[in-house]
């Protein structure tokens, strides 16, 4: 490639040039602005990438989220079908105490009742060992 | 005769007095006091009871779980009101960019295109 000295700077914006030293390097020459507007578009499109980095971590970390909520949702309906078995266990707890207090009551039912022929006997016992003496004796006399 | 007549009168008042005290003093029958039924609810009630226990006790396994999860939950919260503040900061960072870069002399533009190729390279 043949060195060519550079010859003009006078480039309107938009427009690019290439122009070799005489040392032999390649020059490529735009105006100021467009240099501008390179370094910006590149620094955005860099930080662009960050953001675009620190959104799939957003991404992720709101998908964990979702996920711990699922588990939770999980959790507390296996704590909620617990507590219905709890309160089915319960209701039947309550059935059975209603059935031993009928069957408790039946019982106390029949020793009142046996309670009170015993007492009459005792009574009438008494009476009889009282009255039955007398009674002969006054026969006999 | 009289005698004789008393004697029988005695007698007939013995054995109506007899048959008055044995209807009285009949055997009662045996009152069922239902033991193997009161004993059967019983035991009925003590398995559900200790399945309640049991169950009571899951649940608050599954509680402690729920604490765990709402902690982490709490920490992910946490780093992603840090993320937040990170985007909200390269958001105004990549809003700054162009009017930094207009206020650049050349050689600062040039200063900065190296820099950007070395860390491209």
């Amino acid at each position: 490639m043949i060195a060519l000295p550079i010859t003009s700077q006078n480039i309107s914006t938009g427009e690019i040039k290439t122009s070799i030293t005489p040392q032999g390097d390649t020059l490529i020459i735009l105006p100021l602005e467009d240099a501008k507007i390179i370094l910006s578009d590149l620094l955005q499109y860099e930080i662009t990438d960050s953001i675009l980095e620190i959104y799939k971590e957003r991404d992720s970390l709101n998908l964990n989220t979702i996920t711990l909520q699922k588990d939770i949702i999980t959790n507390l309906s296996s704590q909620n079908s617990n507590l219905k078995e709890v309160i089915l266990n319960f209701e039947q707890i309550q059935e059975n105490q209603k059935d031993e207090i009928i069957l408790k009551e039946d019982v106390i039912k029949k020793q009142n009742k046996e309670i009170r022929k015993q007492k009459f006997q005792k009574i009438m016992g008494f009476m009889g060992s009282i009255i039955l003496p007398i009674l002969t004796l006054v026969v006999l006399i | 005769m009289k005698l004789q007549s008393n004697i029988q009168l005695i007698f007939i008042i013995v054995l109506a007095g007899a048959l008055i005290l044995s209807l009285i003093f009949r055997p009662s029958t045996p009152i069922d006091t239902y033991e193997d039924e009161l004993r059967e609810l019983e035991e009925i009630n003590k398995q559900l009871g200790v399945s309640n226990d049991s169950i009571i006790l899951l649940n608050v396994g599954l509680q402690n779980e729920l604490q765990e999860i709402l902690l982490e939950i709490d920490g992910t919260k946490v780093i992603l009101q840090q993320t937040e503040e990170k985007l909200k900061q390269l958001e105004d960072a990549k809003t700054e960019i162009p009017a930094l870069i207009n206020n650049m002399d050349s050689d600062s533009i040039t200063h900065h295109l190296s820099e950007y190729l070395n860390r491209r390279n």
